[in-house]
């Protein structure tokens, strides 16, 4: 499904700020990253600058990223990544919105690891899918809360057209890794 | 003999050359272009790969499109922002600012945060290397590629403007 325009206006301003119970977390250094293998060599890419908020009341999570603020270590690839694969100028943003699944009341108040199910919507490329994968959270002493999660993405369900010339050279999924330190709002 | 040329030496690789028969030379000639060839196919593949193997480019040393402070930014970014991406992202911009934080992950890159005035927003600097002596509350002038505005307003591959 083709998403106007106006995903591009930030989601985190269109949420209410404040909630009752638990209060909620935000961070605006997430890391979002992917790598395969061609036969050229290894390919990298990293994003430092995901914002995402988590709110452990109802477990909803929402996450954006910049296409454009994925690094490659070369600018080859990355001139390529965002002008022929992505179109980053027409979709900017990828955006996650979810939820966990299972959570319970306060089950992110004291030190521990924990894993949960998560169910949502992933738009990139303008297209949304659904997705379910699992992710691990850590509660750390100092309240900051760690998660992290690998999602598959599949060009062609994203309607990314992989160029002729690098058709036998992309693989056709790659896993994007997710990694968020949230701190109370 | 050439009485007119001094050089022993000389005298004799002219003698040579005048014994060379023209199918020879002509050998020579089409050897000679294959070599030329060859050089100028591995100078372009060279070329190329060095042009593929060049890294991003940093801010430093390049001339901003333009110069703004942070809240103005951020501002034009919140007012209109396909305008303001159309205008900044890509391109190197120089910004004024006060230090709202600096983060520096491990293993990630270095972030400064400038005040916006927004405590939900700020102008977000990528700096490759450590930038210990920023501290929150000192003045800056940043420059760096614009990525776009995903609530923060990002800036990579920055350089401080002394």
């Amino acid at each position: 499904m083709r998403l106007p325009q106006f995903v591009h206006v930030p989601f985190l301003l269109l949420l209410p700020l404040f909630t009752h119970g638990q209060e909620r977390y935000f961070t605006r250094m997430g890391e979002a990253s992917f790598s395969f293998t061609t036969k050229m060599g290894e390919v990298q890419a990293a994003n430092h600058t995901a914002t995402s908020m988590f709110d452990p009341n109802d477990g909803s999570i929402e996450l954006s990223m910049l296409m454009k603020a994925f690094e490659f270590e070369k600018a080859a690839m990355q001139d390529q990544f965002n002008n022929e694969l992505m179109e980053s100028d027409a979709w900017p943003k990828a955006v996650f919105t979810g939820r966990l699944l299972g959570i319970s009341d306060g089950v992110f108040s004291n030190p521990r690891k924990l894993s949960f199910l998560v169910v949502g919507n992933l738009t990139i490329h303008g297209t949304t899918r659904k997705v379910l994968e699992h992710t691990s959270w850590v509660v750390g002493e100092d309240g900051v809360l760690h998660t992290e999660c690998r999602i598959k993405v599949v060009m062609d369900d994203y309607g990314i057209t992989v160029p002729t010339l690098f058709k036998d050279v992309l693989p056709k999924e790659v896993e994007l890794y997710l990694a968020l330190d949230f701190e109370k709002l | 003999m050439l009485p007119f040329v001094k050089n022993i030496s000389l005298q004799r690789s002219i003698r040579f050359s005048s014994s060379v028969t023209w199918p020879a030379l002509a050998m020579n000639l089409r050897n000679l272009a294959i070599l030329g060839a060859l050089c100028v196919l591995l100078g372009g593949a060279w070329m190329a790969q060095r042009q593929y193997d060049r890294a991003p480019e940093v801010a430093a040393g390049k001339w901003p499109s333009a110069t703004l402070e942070a809240t103005d930014l951020l501002q034009e970014f919140m007012d209109d922002e396909v305008a303001a991406g159309k205008r900044y992202t890509d391109e190197v911009i120089e910004v004024n600012g006060t230090v709202r934080g600096v983060s520096a992950p491990q293993g990630g890159k270095v972030s400064v945060l400038l005040e916006t005035g927004n405590p939900l927003a700020a102008v977000v600097c990528e700096f490759d290397q450590s930038m210990s002596g920023l501290v929150p509350g000192s003045m800056v002038t940043v420059k760096g590629y614009c990525a776009g505005y995903n609530l923060d307003v990002v800036l990579q591959r920055c350089a401080l403007v002394e």
